[in-house]
């Protein structure tokens, strides 16, 4: 009997010792795969092979979006900032649209620059539609264009979409997945620390 | 410059005291592209007001939307009025109601204001000065 009291807190403790450090399960295993994306810049990413040995913290958004995606980039944003503070410099951050018609590398730069986002340090993804509706496959992101609305003499549209951000661990496996427009952040650097 | 939008964002814009317009602000975004516009409504008053329509002239367009989620996913959707119950404060917040600012005729920048009206059944119209800035700051 007194064995067992000293034993079922040692397990206690190991167990959660274990559960603290370990990595979440590999939800979606992109070590694999080579999409070829383009930058802000116009440069050509491979990702996530370019990422490789960085946990990247991703948002899907496209830069349309008046208010969920502006949100889930924000709340990257201080993420950054707060693990910036804490000197985690093997982690990135990027942002990939769902929207490659509209969201060329000179709107998505200026979708950064308003917001004040150096692109050095969070990236801003797109591609073609074909490798794009890849990655979002393989990713389990839904964006489905809704009506189109006539502004002015223009015409714009906006999407019913998944509301996401996830991480991916330096092997480019993603390991954990939050709503991206309400993430909590706290939860968030939490799990980045387990994995990086 | 920051104190002065500060002090403009802490002003209540009212009617009569009956219906006020506060905490407005608007989310940065260059030209061509669209934001949103976000405020409290207080409706001091004994009866229900009606927002029927916001109108500004920084965009091409404006409409008052609500943020929805359904399996999953999230979308928006157009709304034609709100109702404003007595005594009661609406809050057009992120994720909730917004007001839709599409295709702008300019870029909105950090630490500019951007005018907007709003016209409510009882109230009229009340011009809210919002700045332009990230939620929190």
């Amino acid at each position: 009997m007194k064995k067992l009291i000293f034993l079922i807190p040692a397990a206690f403790i190991i167990f959660t010792l274990s559960s603290c450090s370990s990595k979440p399960d590999v939800i979606y295993d992109l070590s694999n795969k080579d999409y070829t994306l383009i930058n802000s810049d116009s440069s050509v990413v491979h990702f996530p092979g370019d990422f490789k040995g960085k946990t990247v913290v991703i948002g899907f958004i496209y830069t349309h979006c008046p208010d969920i995606c502006p949100m889930t980039t924000h709340n990257i944003s201080l993420v950054k900032h707060e693990l910036g503070k804490q000197g985690a410099n093997n982690v990135t951050y990027a942002d990939i649209s769902f929207d490659p018609d509209r969201d060329k590398p000179s709107v998505l730069k200026e979708y950064a620059d308003v917001r004040g986002i150096n692109t050095n340090q969070f990236h801003f993804l797109t591609g073609d539609k074909k490798t794009i509706k890849e990655l979002l496959k393989d990713c389990n992101i839904y964006a489905i264009p809704g009506d189109t609305t006539i502004v002015g003499n223009d015409t714009s549209y906006f999407f019913i979409h998944t509301d996401r951000i996830s991480l991916m661990d330096p092997e480019g496996k993603i390991r954990a997945e939050y709503k991206g427009s309400t993430a909590n952040r706290e939860e968030l650097i939490k799990d980045i620390n387990r994995i990086r | 410059m920051y104190i002065f939008l500060i002090l403009v964002s802490l002003l209540n814009f009212s009617y009569g005291g009956k219906l006020e317009v506060k905490n407005g602000w608007v989310r940065p975004a260059g030209k061509g592209m669209n934001t949103a516009f976000y405020f409290k409504a207080i409706n001091n008053s004994d009866k229900t007001d009606t927002l029927l329509s916001v109108k500004s002239s920084v965009a091409k367009m404006v409409q008052m939307h609500e943020t929805f989620s359904k399996n999953g996913m999230m979308g928006m959707r157009q709304i034609k009025v709100i109702p404003i119950n007595a005594k009661s404060t609406l809050e057009f917040k992120p994720g909730g109601y917004h007001v839709m600012v599409m295709n702008l005729k300019k870029d909105l920048k950090i630490g500019s204001l951007a005018e907007f009206t709003l016209h409510f059944k009882y109230a009229g119209n009340i011009t809210v000065k919002a700045p332009v800035k990230m939620p929190g700051d």
